[in-house]
């Protein structure tokens, strides 16, 4: 069986890298621009992450199947952040072309009528 | 070690291959899994920054700091593990393993205090939760008692800003960072007791050696695991504790 | 080929042991796909009954039956059973647990007993919806909205909701199972492209099931969390925003809908190219289009959402997003009919199940690309054209194709043959009682009958009755196989191992097949559907 795993010599290394690496992120935090900050932190986090998925978790010696398991995930969770925060990005302008009122104010709404109606909505209540 | 191939499998080759790739596919649900509550963070962080920033800067990043390098030591230990498990040294893989089970328990432990720190101060969301901007932060926000929110990105969201002064407003959305934050770092610990169960498990097997160059698939996918759980501390340590 | 072989092999997989115990803790995946079978019956059928008083209800426009509480819990009930109790396992976990190793020559699938860990937390999860049920009932609705459900709701979420999240897990370790083992243990010479198309829909799906579950299983997490523990995630009256309950629980539930679908899908090519006797036209085009359709499923969730409050833009991105999964539902579509073109068509039960597929996947399909449009869906959103809509593609689609799956199959996994005639009729039944159900539910949400409630205007009364009417036909026509499938198990004439003449590697095994499957590895020379060569074969020569 092919026993290709990563040498202890490379693993005290990566090990160094990550701390330096988590050194770097502490300092990073001192950037006062949020979204400057934000970026520098996910960056510095990627690649921890892969340096632990290359090495640690032996993917530089795994076949094409493997590391398309590995990037699976991610690629489904990049699909789910992005098409998410597009309905959030753009959310802003929606007052401007007035969508349905009911909407907006459903919470409102909801709240008020818990107010005129407690009993509707006290605990305890069943067919 | 022919023992070790089960009925359908033809060798031990294809048997390595099948449990390796299967755990991969395992920890792509995690991502998942993990990935819904980093989206529901993302949502949130945008709609609330300067909550996110007061909510954050109440955890103690020395704790963080201290807890993340535990973590990455415990990873080391697993993959030198594996190195030895890989290499005939399957007492050495034993105490590699042992190793990493006690930088998770030490993870847990510091995780604990922190925990006992947030019911301390009434920071676990719920009925009796408080967040006062000036007594907690080190750094008041701009000095500014304006609380920027994007409020029309929720629906009915300005109704709560309608009826209550900033401050009020403000506590509500740090609220929301520390559920967020239980939610997370919750999950994280569970995820660090099974892992340190099943580290526990194959380190007992280790110890009475039963790894060797033809077969060490156990060690190869329970550290894959916990490296994964590693992985997942990584981005929660600066997104949670490190928002400026 | 063993066609003169009559009497089944005397050690088959059912003859191996007949104890309780050699049946609950088995890890043969053909056992494991029998209790699969037993079980998702048993709750077809609880979902059925909800489904029964309910449209008793709806006979007349008063609420005369049932108060709105018990009618909201009757709803709900028949959603929560009927999705993730039936339909989510209903062909991966039955026919394909039983056909995934068969159809690429393997001994098993590659983690057994995961396969019954999966099992076991299916029945866990049913348990608990059936607990949910039996303390009261849960009103929110299968989808389990916030803050309804996180804070409004005065009944058993926590419990049904904890239902769904644990057969989420029986449902990704299936996938799971199936990925794994299409990966390492094909047959030699089984190349990609000579996999049958079973064996490719089944792939895809699994990509869904094993993507697409956790999200939802971490929406209900958070529900609970917050009905639980007072953890406030989509608490309104801290800023949180229930609209991201719904990205995440439809980033799982719209692609949800092809985990229902897609290996249907799959049983259809199977049946039209071996009762075509022809290969499969445009083979890979139909293997590629099933990945199509699990990949692009992700880009469209956000057509549930046009009119809950989500942003304009996004919802013009989800609404060009969702037309695109026309073309390769089409291509599906076109190919099954290229395919039957010329061909010796044999009108047999599975393949009526398979054309009366073909028919209502269209009428389902093109009614989506309605409920596409932001404009269309802003009227027709939460009527009954919804409802009928996702009827036609989960019972006309999904429930066609696990029909004539079973039919086609049963020969293979019983080692018996069922009554051809009664076959063929239930098949007619159910497709004339199913339009008879749901085409009038398409002109009455038209109209504007809003789903989900219990009483209604008068003047929709007619086409409630119909709808009743069709309802009670389809139930006959459900029960019809559900007895001729018993009683075949003793009186069923016996089967050859390939009673259609069937190509494809499960034919190669007995009925029913050994434990191991086969006695020694078989070996693929040839692509899949190899059936031109031998067009001569006929009707007659088959046995009937
Ligand atoms: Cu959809």
């Amino acid at each position: 069986m092919a026993a290709h795993v990563t040498s202890s010599r490379s693993c005290y290394i990566v090990f160094g890298a990550l701390l330096v690496l988590l050194v770097l992120t502490v300092i990073a935090a001192g950037i006062e621009n949020h979204t400057l900050g934000i970026i520098v932190a996910l960056l510095i986090a990627t690649v921890k992450a892969l340096l632990i998925i290359v090495y640690f978790m032996n993917v530089r010696f795994a076949d094409w199947v493997t590391r398309l398991a590995v990037a699976a995930g991610f690629v489904g969770l990049i699909v789910l952040l992005a098409f998410m925060m597009s309905d959030y990005l753009t959310r802003d302008p929606v007052d401007e072309i007035e969508t349905s009122p009911v909407t907006r104010a459903a919470p409102e709404a909801f709240e008020a009528l818990a107010l005129l109606h407690p009993e509707a909505f006290a605990p305890g209540i069943s067919v | 070690m022919t023992g070790h191939v089960a009925h359908h499998f033809d060798d031990a080759e294809q048997q390595f291959h099948a449990a390796n790739l299967g755990m991969w596919i395992f920890l792509a649900t995690e991502v998942m899994f993990f990935g819904s509550l980093f989206a529901a963070y993302t949502a949130y962080r945008y709609m609330f920054p300067e909550a996110f920033v007061a909510g954050s800067h109440s955890l103690d990043v020395v704790m963080g700091t201290i807890n993340t390098a535990v973590l990455l030591l415990s990873s080391l230990f697993v993959a030198l593990a594996v190195n030895a498990a890989a290499t005939n040294r399957s007492r050495a893989a034993a105490g590699f393993l042992v190793g990493a089970i006690v930088m998770g328990v030490v993870f847990l432990g510091i995780k604990a205090v922190e925990y006992a720190d947030k019911f301390a101060h009434n920071h676990v969301p719920g009925a009796h939760f408080q967040f006062h901007r000036e007594s907690e932060g080190e750094h008041a926000v701009d000095g500014e008692h304006h609380v920027s929110v994007n409020e029309s990105a929720i629906p009915g969201g300005d109704f709560q800003a309608g009826h209550n002064s900033p401050d009020r407003t403000l506590e509500k959305r740090v609220e929301l960072f520390f559920s967020l934050y239980f939610a997370m770092t919750g999950l994280h610990a569970l995820h660090m007791v099974i892992g340190v169960v099943l580290l526990g498990i194959v380190a007992y097997q280790a110890w009475r050696g039963a790894y060797s160059q033809t077969y060490f698939t156990p060690v190869e996918v329970s550290g894959l695991y916990w490296h994964f759980v590693d992985i997942v501390w990584v981005f929660l340590f600066p997104l949670l504790y490190l928002i400026r | 080929m063993t066609t003169e072989l009559l009497a089944p092999p005397e050690r088959n997989y059912l003859s191996a042991g007949y104890t309780a115990r050699s049946w609950l803790l088995t890890v043969d995946h053909k056992r494991i796909a029998i209790l699969y079978m037993v079980s998702i019956t048993l709750f077809f059928f609880v979902g059925g009954a909800a489904a029964v008083l309910f449209r008793l209800e709806l006979m007349t426009p008063e609420g005369d039956l049932v108060i709105s509480e018990t009618y909201n819990k009757l709803f709900t009930l028949h959603g929560i059973v009927m999705i993730f109790l039936f339909l989510i396992p209903a062909v991966p976990a039955v026919l394909g647990n039983f056909l995934v190793p068969l159809m690429i020559g393997a001994r098993d699938l590659a983690f057994p007993r995961i396969n019954l860990l999966s099992w076991y937390l299916f029945m866990l999860g049913g348990a608990l919806v059936m607990w949910s049920t039996f303390v009261g009932g849960v009103d929110t609705g299968w989808t389990f909205y916030t803050p309804y459900s996180s804070t409004y709701a005065n009944t058993n979420v926590m419990l049904a909701a904890l239902g769904a999240f644990v057969t989420g897990f029986s449902s990704i370790l299936t996938g799971l199972n199936f990925i794994v083992t299409v990966h390492t243990m094909r047959a030699p010479g089984l190349r990609w492209f000579r996999l049958p198309l079973f064996i490719w829909a089944h792939y895809a799906t699994s990509l869904i099931m094993i993507l697409g579950t956790p999200v939802v299983a971490a929406a209900i997490f958070l529900v609970a969390l917050e009905r639980g523990l007072g953890i406030g995630i989509f608490d309104p009256k801290l800023g949180g925003d229930p609209l991201l309950f719904q990205h995440l629980f439809w980033f799982y539930s719209h692609p949800a809908v092809y985990i229902m679908v897609l290996p249907s899908m799959g049983v259809v090519s199977e049946i039209i190219a071996c009762f075509s006797r022809k290969r499969i036209f445009g083979y890979r085009f139909v293997a590629m289009s099933s990945m199509a359709i699990a990949v692009i499923g992700f880009f469209v969730w956000g057509h549930h959402m046009f009119v809950s409050g989500q942003s304009v833009y996004a919802g013009l991105v989800f609404s060009f997003l969702s037309m695109l999964v026309a073309i390769p539902s089409a291509i599906k579509v076109f190919n099954w009919t290229a395919t039957m073109h010329k061909g010796h068509v044999w009108l047999s039960t599975p393949m009526l199940y398979a054309l009366g597929f073909i028919g209502l996947f269209t009428m389902g399909g093109l009614t989506g690309l309605f409920l596409a449009t932001v404009a269309v869906d802003v009227h027709v959103h939460d009527t009954y054209f919804v409802v009928a809509h996702f009827h036609y593609i989960m019972v006309g689609g999904s429930v066609m194709g696990y029909l004539g799956g079973l039919h086609f199959w049963w020969p293979k996994i019983t080692g018996r043959m069922y009554p051809e005639w009664w076959g063929r009729f239930s098949a007619v039944l159910v497709f004339f009682g199913f339009n008879l159900t749901f085409f009038p539910q398409f002109v009455v949400g038209y109209l504007g009958m809003p789903r989900r409630y219990h009483t209604y205007p008068e003047e929709f009364q007619i086409y409630n009755v119909m709808s009743t009417a069709g309802a009670s036909i389809l139930g006959v026509a459900y029960l019809i196989p559900l007895i001729y499938f018993i009683w075949s198990l003793k009186y069923g004439p016996r089967a050859t191992a390939n009673p259609w003449d069937a190509r494809g590697l499960e034919w190669e095994a007995a009925s029913p097949p050994i434990t191991q499957n086969f006695e020694t590895t078989p070996i693929v020379t040839t692509d899949a559907y190899p059936y031109a060569e031998d067009e001569q074969r006929t009707e007659e020569t088959l046995l009937v």
